[in-house]
């Protein structure tokens, strides 16, 4: 299982915090989001940025994922 | 006759000790050498300051300066800046606050106010369109910033916007705060204190007058590409979902998820309980959104507890600086709390950065048993909030270790521990770090060396590299350099990043704009900035993007000369040894340390100064037309270093 995390407006939007998802790699991790979530991502898909342990990855990239990786997922934000 | 559009054509001087003011015409020569804001305050500074005044003296200045663009409609154009010379540092004095005062001074009549001198008795400083009064003050002195901005609105009216100082700025505490209309704050450098040394208890401004545009055609061809940007064009989405939704602290989370988000006094930079801390939290608390003027972002927050041990707190922010200091930095998780110091720090007049970071000194100082139970009256444990609101109210009164740490960690650290507690009193030249870690953004370390005012975050950040944005990466720095630009944890191609944000920043600072459209989103550069300029002011040059790199070159190394004439120099530039020799304990930045060396002399390289000496080339200088820092450095350091033949 790997944990999912959201950010900013994609999880008020969610409504969710955190999911834990049974996935090998990104791909098959994004297809399995609840429907909901993925309608949210579906809104922002030009916006999002995908982060796998805290570094970003190309989500065209069909990342591998082990146990206990922790995806992030976000909209841009910067700044200090 | 000054014809310049943008600019009200005149500075205010004022001299406090003898009660009198005066105005002076602004050379169009200056304006288009320094353009305004903090560029023009250098070349005053430089100028009308002497060399190694004590910055808490009638001596030094405290300069409030707009920019061109304030109060023309311009985009995020709110701001001010305020410039003296710092108590906390002894090094150049800066900081910016947003609202709606600044453009009261240009409709007022005035680019800058320079006040000199220190009043006899508490004073309060009212502007308008046709006088400047002193108005006798000693009823305030005492009062809190809410306070007093209410007293002074009752006495002078509605209209007039006030800067003030509270108990902080008036007991010297070394990082005191201006407050600007309640809820805005020129926090950091302590200029509180200046404020507080001089007995100027308030500044009151109001004005009447418009600003000129130089051509009202084309510019409002500008502003209306500033509407598209704001509203429909390719930032407009995460900006209003991000900066709109949740202000500031939208950044928690994600700089969490990074490792940037410091945590324990930057012992790490990841916690567990961010989620606790972040915007989404803090949206549950917020009870109005406030702009600045001329500002289509809209990133402030105005917060309300409802109920419980902090019922009743009404506060402007937190922003994320401050949800930092008191939330991760000090380990409190429960947020009211958070809301609740912003709104005493704001009330008192204390910079929310630099008394987070203290009190997070003096924690990690009990912690590591440098100070016994005994010589304070709580335990200064992480997450105590009871520790922390007397620690603030100590600090600002002056009261038993308040007193020692109202020096700032740098001079505390001498004096708490006999100076074995000095590593972890994280500063850059005296002024305590910022919410960032050089060991999980490798540019952070070099922007915090290399700033002029200290650990900063607002003089050259860049964000290109936070998340990795790489269209605005490959577009500003080519497309070879962006695997480079964009990683965060390398220090390869971080000066060139930085120093190419000090200059568009010390541009951003003089014309003035805000941060948030420049720094992040970055949806206006160079070419906007002279997209803007050249129809505002018809100054023909600003309208070309060489040009203002060129001034923001000039600008960025001028202030710098002020430094190096006050004896702030190379010496200065490194970091903390928590970043440098602490590899990171947890989070995705684990194992990494900041190795500013290479980056530094990379750096002086870009900006034409010697590595070895950290002072600039005599032909540096002299392509910025700053012939005139030359012979007053070469009578402190000696003949300055020449390019040698290679180059």
């Amino acid at each position: 299982m790997v944990k999912v995390r959201f950010h900013t407006i994609l999880k008020e939007e969610s409504g969710l915090n955190n999911l834990e998802v049974d996935a090998e790699n990104l791909s098959e991790l994004l297809s399995k989001l609840p429907e909901n979530v993925m309608q949210i991502l579906e809104k922002y898909r030009n916006y999002l940025i995908i982060l796998v342990n805290g570094h970003i990855v190309d989500p065209k990239h069909n990342i591998v994922l082990r146990r206990e990786d922790i995806i992030d997922i976000t909209i841009p934000v910067g700044g200090g | 006759m000054f014809k310049l559009g943008g600019y009200a054509g005149k500075i205010l001087y004022v001299d406090l000790s003898k009660k009198k003011w005066w105005s002076e015409e602004l050379k169009q020569s200056l304006a288009k050498s320094f353009i305004g804001g903090t560029g023009l305050s250098a070349y005053l500074l430089w100028h009308l300051l002497g060399r190694g005044v004590d910055p808490l003296s009638p001596e030094n200045l405290l300069i409030i300066a707009t920019g061109p663009a304030t109060g023309a409609l311009s985009p995020s154009s709110g701001r001010f800046a305020v410039v003296s010379k710092s108590p906390l540092t002894y090094a150049w004095a800066e900081s910016h606050a947003g609202g709606a005062l600044g453009p009261q001074i240009k409709y007022a009549g005035y680019d800058l106010v320079v006040i000199r001198g220190c009043a006899e008795k508490p004073t309060v400083l009212a502007i308008d369109d046709t006088s400047v009064e002193f108005i006798k003050a000693e009823d305030l002195w005492g009062l809190d910033t809410e306070a007093t901005t209410d007293e002074v609105r009752a006495k002078l009216g509605k209209d007039y916007h006030v800067m003030c100082i509270g108990p902080a700025g008036e007991n010297l505490i070394k990082f005191a705060s201006i407050i600007v209309d309640y809820h805005r704050a020129l926090g950091r450098t302590g200029l509180g204190a200046v404020m507080g040394f001089k007995k100027l208890k308030a500044v009151a401004v109001r004005g009447s007058k418009g600003v000129e545009v130089h051509d009202p055609d084309k510019y409002k061809e500008v502003l209306e590409d500033f509407l598209w940007r704001n509203t429909k064009g390719p930032w407009a989405l995460p900006a209003k979902m991000s900066l709109w939704r949740y202000g500031t602290p939208n950044l928690v989370t994600v700089l969490n998820a990074i490792g940037r988000l410091p945590t324990k006094n930057h012992w790490t930079g990841y916690w567990e309980e961010a989620d606790k801390i972040s915007g989404e939290a803090l949206l549950r608390y917020r009870a109005a959104k406030t702009s600045c003027f001329s500002c289509a972002i809209m990133c402030k927050q105005v917060t309300k507890v409802e109920n419980g041990r902090y019922a009743g707190t009404v506060t402007g922010g937190p922003e994320y600086e401050t949800v930092f200091a008191f939330g991760s930095n000090l380990l409190i998780s429960n947020v009211e709390a958070v809301i609740y110091f912003n709104k005493l720090c704001n009330q008192l007049g204390l910079d929310t950065i630099s008394t987070g970071k203290v009190i997070s000194f003096l924690f990690e100082c009990y912690e590591k048993s440098f100070i016994s139970r005994d010589i304070v009256d709580f335990e200064p444990t992480w997450g105590n909030e009871e520790a922390v609101a007397k620690i603030i109210e100590a600090i600002a009164f002056r009261k038993g270790i308040g007193d020692i740490l109202a020096e700032g960690v740098a001079k505390a650290c001498k004096t708490i521990g006999d100076g074995k507690c000095c590593d972890f009193a994280l500063h850059v030249k005296g002024l305590e770090v910022s919410g960032q870690d050089p060991r999980a953004q490798k540019s952070v370390g070099l922007t915090w060396a290399i700033s002029v005012r200290g650990a900063d975050h607002l003089r050259s950040l860049t964000t290109v590299d936070e998340l990795g944005y790489r269209d605005v990466a490959a577009e500003r720095f080519g497309v070879d350099k962006v695997e480079c630009v964009c990683d965060r944890l390398t220090e390869e191609c971080k000066a060139l990043i930085v120093k190419d944000q000090e200059d568009f920043f010390a541009v951003v600072d003089s014309v003035i704009m805000c941060k948030y459209g420049t720094m992040w989103p970055p949806m206006y550069y160079f070419d906007f900035v002279a997209k803007l300029l050249k129809p505002l002011t018809g100054i023909e040059e600003f309208g070309n993007v060489k040009y203002l790199r060129l001034v923001g070159e000039r600008i960025a190394n001028l202030k710098r000369c002020f430094n190096l004439r006050e004896g702030i120099g190379m010496e200065s530039e490194k970091l903390p040894k928590r970043f440098t020799e602490e590899p990171m304990p947890t989070g995705p930045a684990k194992g990494y340390v900041c190795n500013l060396e290479d980056m530094l002399i990379e750096y002086y390289a870009l900006r034409g100064w010697d590595y070895r000496t950290g002072l600039p080339y005599v032909e540096t200088l002299n392509h910025l037309d700053l012939g005139f820092v030359i012979p007053v450095l070469e009578d402190i350091y000696g003949s300055l270093p020449r390019r040698s033949k290679n180059g």
